[in-house]
C-alpha cells in the first residue's frame, strides 16, 4: 500500500480533469493525482524526458488513467509506447473515456491496457467508479518487483 | 454547362476501359480485337492460362472468353474467375458456336454475365460490351458510396457516443457539486432546478447511449444461425423478474420456437418487446405476456403478447419510429429507442414487425425473421 504514489491522469478536458480528481477527493482516495494533458507529456514523464528531465523515471505511477482522444499523441499510441519499453511494459494502465465503441475497447485490449473503464455521465456513478478504481490500484493490486 | 453535356464530357475523359479478349481463333481475334481497339485498350490471348495470367498481372475490366480454348475447359475457367476474390465481379462475355450453346449457358450458371453464339455482327458485340461495362462501373459506385456512408454512420456515431457524453458529464458533475457545497445556500426552489438539471442530464444520456445502440444494430454484421425464441424469450423474461421480484406475471412461453436469426440481435429485440410488454402490464393485476407462434401467408410469425395499457391504433404507423412515444414519462418512462431498434433488428433479418392493439386490451406485436425457418 503507498498512499504517496501518484495516480497519474492523462486527460484532455479540463471539466472531465476536474470531475476525476473532485471524484477521487469524494472516494476518500488519498493519493495525489497529477494530471498531463496529453500523449507526448504523458511520455516525456513517464520516460523522464524533455520538460519532465531530470525527474526520477524509475518513481512510478500507481497506475496511468489514459483517455484515448488526446491532442497530438492518442492514447493507444502512449499504450503502443510505454510496451515497447523495457520500463514501462509492465506499467498498469487503465484506459478511461467515454466510449464503449468495440473498436475502442479491441484497441485498448490489443495494445494491453490492464483495465478500459468507461466514463458514466452519472457524477454519483463516476465517484464509485473512482472510489473502486482508486481501492484496487492503490491498495489490492501487488505491482511487479523493483527493477522490471 | 448541361448536364448531358456534362456526361458526354466525363465520358469522353475517361480512360478507356480495359477488355481482355481470349479467342483461339486466329483470324477471329484479329478481327474482334481491331473492331474493339477503336475503342478500348484491347488485350488478345489464345488459351486458357493466358487468361488466367492476363487477369492477375494486368486485371481487365472485361473479358471477351471464347469457350473453346486449348488447355482448358471453358466452363471451369468461368468458375476458376468466379471463385477467385478479385474478378468475383469481372463483366464476363462468352462466345460460343451455334453447337456449343449447351455449354455457354453451363457458363451463364457459372457466373458469366452474358454470351453470344457465332456468327455475331459488330454491334450485337459492341452494344453488350458497352452494356456490360455500364453495369460493373455502377455497380462499383454504388459500393463505393455504401462504403462512404457507412463509413460517415460509423464517425457519426462515434461522435455521439464520445464527444456527446463528456460535456454532459460536466454538468451532471459540477451541478452535483454545486448541490453537495452550496446547496444549504439555495432555497427548495433552487434545490429543485438542480435536481431537474440533473434529470435531465440523466434522460440525455438515455438517449445518447439508445442513439448509439440504434447505430450499432445498423452496423452490426448479420451472423445467422439456428436459435430457440422460446429459450431466449425465457432468459430474457428471468431477468425482468429479477428487476422486479414483488411483481406477479403470468407467463406463456411456447416451447419449439424455433428460428434462423442472428442470435445477439434477436435477444435484443426481445428485451424490447418484452421489455415493453413487461413495462406496460405493470398496472395490470393479473398481467400475462405470451411468447409464441403462427403460421401466416406461408411465414412463420412471432407474437408477443400483453395484457396491459395497449394503445391506439391510430398512433401505429409512429410506434417504430425513433423517439416516438404514446405514453408520457411520467405515467411510463422510456426513450422511444426501443421499437425502434425492433423495427431495425428485423428489417436487417429481411422480416416485418406490426402490432395489433387496442386502449386498454394490451398488445399484440408480431414479427419475421425474414428466410424460411
Amino acid at each position: 500500500m503507498n498512499r504517496d504514489q501518484v495516480i497519474l491522469l492523462v486527460e484532455d478536458n479540463d471539466d472531465d480533469a476536474e470531475l476525476t480528481v473532485m471524484a477521487f477527493r469524494e472516494a476518500k482516495i488519498a493519493n495525489p493525482v497529477l494530471r498531463l494533458e496529453d500523449g507526448v507529456e504523458a511520455l516525456d514523464y513517464l520516460f523522464a524526458r524533455g520538460k519532465h528531465a531530470g525527474r526520477d523515471a524509475s518513481d512510478k505511477p500507481a497506475v496511468v488513467l489514459l483517455d484515448l482522444n488526446l491532442p497530438r499523441l492518442g492514447g493507444l499510441d502512449v499504450l503502443e509506447a510505454l510496451r515497447a519499453d523495457e520500463q514501462n511494459k509492465h506499467l498498469p494502465v487503465v484506459v478511461l473515456t467515454s466510449s464503449t465503441e468495440d473498436k475502442d475497447r479491441l484497441a485498448a485490449y490489443r495494445h494491453h491496457a490492464n483495465s478500459y473503464v468507461q466514463k458514466p455521465v452519472d457524477y454519483d456513478q463516476f465517484v464509485t467508479a473512482a472510489r473502486q478504481l482508486g481501492l484496487y490500484w492503490t491498495v489490492l493490486n501487488v505491482r511487479p518487483p523493483d527493477g522490471w | 454547362m448541361t448536364a448531358v453535356l456534362a456526361r458526354q464530357v466525363a465520358e469522353a475523359e475517361r480512360p478507356a476501359a480495359r477488355v481482355l479478349l481470349a479467342d483461339a481463333d486466329n483470324d477471329r481475334r484479329r478481327e474482334l480485337a481491331g473492331l474493339l481497339d477503336r475503342l478500348y485498350q484491347v488485350r488478345a490471348v489464345a488459351d486458357g492460362e493466358a487468361v488466367l495470367h492476363e487477369v492477375r498481372t494486368s486485371p481487365p475490366d472485361l473479358v471477351i472468353l471464347d469457350l473453346r480454348l486449348p488447355g482448358r475447359d471453358g466452363v471451369d475457367l468461368v468458375k476458376a474467375l468466379r471463385d477467385a476474390e478479385a474478378t468475383h465481379l469481372l463483366p464476363l462475355i462468352l462466345l460460343s458456336a451455334r453447337a456449343d450453346e449447351d455449354a455457354a449457358l453451363q457458363g451463364l450458371d457459372a457466373g458469366a454475365d452474358d454470351y453470344l453464339v457465332t456468327p455475331f455482327s459488330e454491334g450485337a458485340l459492341l452494344t453488350r460490351v458497352r452494356a456490360r461495362l455500364t453495369t460493373a462501373r455502377l455497380r462499383k459506385q454504388s459500393a463505393r458510396r455504401v462504403a462512404e456512408v457507412s463509413k460517415e454512420l460509423e464517425s457519426f456515431s462515434y461522435a455521439i457516443s464520445h464527444d456527446l457524453r463528456t460535456p454532459l458529464r460536466a454538468i451532471d458533475g459540477f451541478s452535483r457539486t454545486l448541490q453537495a457545497a452550496y446547496g444549504g445556500d439555495l432555497d427548495d426552489q433552487g434545490r429543485r432546478y438542480l435536481e431537474r438539471i440533473r434529470a435531465g442530464t440523466q434522460r440525455m444520456a438515455e438517449l445518447i447511449d439508445g442513439l448509439v445502440g440504434l447505430s450499432r444494430i445498423t452496423r452490426a454484421t448479420l451472423k445467422r444461425e439456428r436459435i430457440d425464441l422460446g429459450t431466449l424469450a425465457r432468459r430474457v423474461l428471468s431477468g425482468l423478474v429479477a428487476s422486479e421480484p414483488e411483481r406477479k406475471v403470468e407467463q406463456a412461453v411456447a416451447n419449439d420456437l424455433v428460428a434462423q436469426g442472428d442470435a445477439r440481435l434477436v435477444v435484443a429485440l426481445l428485451e424490447s418487446l418484452l421489455g415493453n410488454a413487461w413495462k406496460f402490464s405493470a398496472k395490470q393485476p393479473q398481467a400475462r405476456i405470451e411468447v409464441t407462434s403462427e403460421p401466416r401467408d406461408g411465414d412463420l410469425v412471432f407474437l408477443v403478447r400483453d395484457n396491459g395499457v395497449g394503445f391506439a391504433m391510430d398512433y401505429a404507423k409512429k410506434l417504430f419510429e425513433p423517439f416516438q412515444r404514446l405514453h408520457s414519462p411520467s405515467e411510463f418512462p422510456g426513450t422511444g429507442i426501443g421499437l425502434a431498434s425492433a423495427h431495425r433488428i428485423v428489417t436487417r433479418h429481411g422480416g416485418r414487425i406490426w402490432a395489433q392493439a387496442a386502449p386498454g386490451q394490451g398488445a399484440t406485436f408480431y414479427f419475421t425473421l425474414g428466410e424460411p425457418t
